[in-house]
């Protein structure tokens, strides 16, 4: 059986939320993404520079009303390795389903 | 974060979280109607525009270019994210149909405009565009939607 393995990088529920929204879209501003995950400025510039740091997200900074912003988009490297880890956490889910049928 | 394994029911909470995530996203999914029209409204330029000579031709082309800024800088300031219609995903096959569907009427205008045809002809060809563009717009958001309540 091949071994069930989750990236490090996106355990994180906020990081995973994070990664969930830029799977689905371009870009996400910053405050959008604060909105999502309910977590303070501080802790999501956190984890947006843990990610930055793995090369899975890329921020570029843009006015918008007069307001610089930052803007978050997927790297492709991001986007590959939030779908394998989907993949695991269903197949972690899938494997102890069919443990509790077959007892 | 050093742990590299999860009890399956922290993977299952994980699914949910990113479920959730998602919900967020299905609520974005929901223009109001004047967005939809605007769309419409860009589409019709380009597809009539197709019909008339060349100076009033990329006039429309100009100004179908300045609506589609305004449309991206709208999506941005009211939603706080940017979607491209050409996404990967389940509304790829919508776009794919709106597509081609734009391109048969420009065709259409281009061999029309040939012919010499009334004035109206351009214009119904232009709110044929219109409609179809507005269809579109809605089906792509119901899809979107439907895509991000039902998960990855």
């Amino acid at each position: 059986m091949t071994p069930i393995t989750l990236d490090p990088h996106l355990h994180a529920p906020a990081r995973l939320q994070i990664a969930t929204v830029l799977a689905n879209v371009d870009t996400a501003e910053f405050a959008r993404l604060r909105e999502i995950t309910a977590v303070s400025d501080s802790v999501l510039s956190k984890h947006l520079a843990a990610l930055v740091d793995a090369g899975y997200v890329r921020l570029t900074k843009s006015a918008l009303d007069g307001r610089q912003r930052t803007w978050a988009s997927f790297t492709r490297a991001g986007r590959k390795a939030f779908a394998a880890h989907m993949r695991a956490l269903q197949a972690l889910v899938a494997s102890a389903e069919q443990a509790i049928a077959a007892e | 974060m050093t742990r590299d394994s999860l009890s399956p029911a922290e993977a299952r909470a994980a699914l949910d979280s990113a479920g959730a995530a998602r919900a967020h996203l299905a609520t974005l999914g929901m223009c109001p109607p004047w967005r939809h029209g605007a769309f419409g409204a860009v589409m019709a330029l380009l597809v009539g525009g197709a019909g008339f000579p060349l100076p009033v031709q990329m006039g429309c082309t100009a100004l179908a270019l300045a609506g589609i800024a305004l449309i991206v800088s709208y999506d941005r300031r009211r939603y706080g994210v940017f979607i491209n219609g050409y996404r990967r995903g389940a509304t790829r096959p919508v776009v794919a149909v709106l597509l081609l569907a734009i391109i048969a009427l420009l065709f259409l205008q281009i061999h029309l405009r040939e012919q010499g045809v009334e004035l109206w002809v351009p214009l119904a060809v232009a709110g044929a565009g219109f409609v179809i563009a507005v269809l579109g717009s809605v089906w792509w958001s119901r899809v979107f939607r439907r895509e991000m309540e039902r998960g990855a």
